[in-house]
């Protein structure tokens, strides 16, 4: 069972680019193209970081498939 | 933070720092150094074959290690220290990267420990001989390079 996110559209809305949002969390831009493409899953802390950064509660950004 | 690169093959050096730039590089040196005994290993083994094919023998057996003992403990200590410098450099990468090292070095260590211990058992008990050195180096070092392209293909591609 996979993991679906709309990280990307809310990336999109605040007109960031994948490094930038990699910067703004600790992450490499590789781990949040793996994120935004459903082949990786995050750890809880590091979608709790996402939620944090984007004020959207972490069930918003992701859900399961 | 490391991006990987060419299907795990390499990494996006560009995008490291200073000091994960020596970690990781100093580490692969080490690592690179404590290697060179074994390709004067499989040189003796390749003459070895190469007599055998001709049909002259020689009293050496294949595989047989004939390290001397102060090069072997040189490269155990360059491995240690190879090993030591990776570590720091993984620990500062973000958790994609160490989840696809963690998962390819269990992957392995657990494959490794299926095929070496009952080839072990088996020589103790005179069914088989003991694992060949240069084969044990060579399982140890294929086996984490399968797992961890299969976890670059996983996660990261």
């Amino acid at each position: 069972m996979g993991v679906l996110t709309n990280l990307p559209l809310l990336r999109a809305e605040r007109k960031l680019t994948q490094a930038e949002l990699a910067a703004a969390v600790g992450v490499s831009r590789q781990t949040v193209n793996s994120i935004e493409t459903g082949r990786f899953e995050p750890s809880l802390s590091l979608a709790l970081k996402l939620g944090r950064f984007f004020e959207t509660p972490v069930e918003d950004l992701f859900a399961l498939a | 933070m490391v991006e990987i690169t060419h299907g795990g093959l390499w990494f996006r050096w560009s995008l490291l720092g200073r000091t994960d730039k020596w970690l990781a590089g100093t580490s692969c040196v080490a690592g690179c150094l404590a290697s060179i005994p074994v390709a004067f290993l499989i040189s003796e083994l390749s003459h070895e074959a190469g007599r055998r094919v001709a049909g002259s023998h020689s009293p050496d057996s294949p595989g047989a290690l004939s390290l001397d003992p102060i090069v072997a403990w040189a490269s155990v200590g360059l491995l240690a220290i190879s090993a030591l410098l990776w570590w720091r450099f993984s620990v500062r990468q973000d958790e994609m990267f160490n989840r696809i090292q963690n998962w390819a070095i269990g992957m392995a260590g657990g494959w490794i420990i299926a095929l070496l211990l009952p080839w072990t058992f088996l020589a103790a008990a005179g069914v088989l001989g003991p694992p060949p050195p240069l084969i044990v180096f060579f399982i140890c070092l294929i086996a984490p390079s399968l797992f961890w392209y299969a976890a670059v293909h996983r996660w990261a591609s």
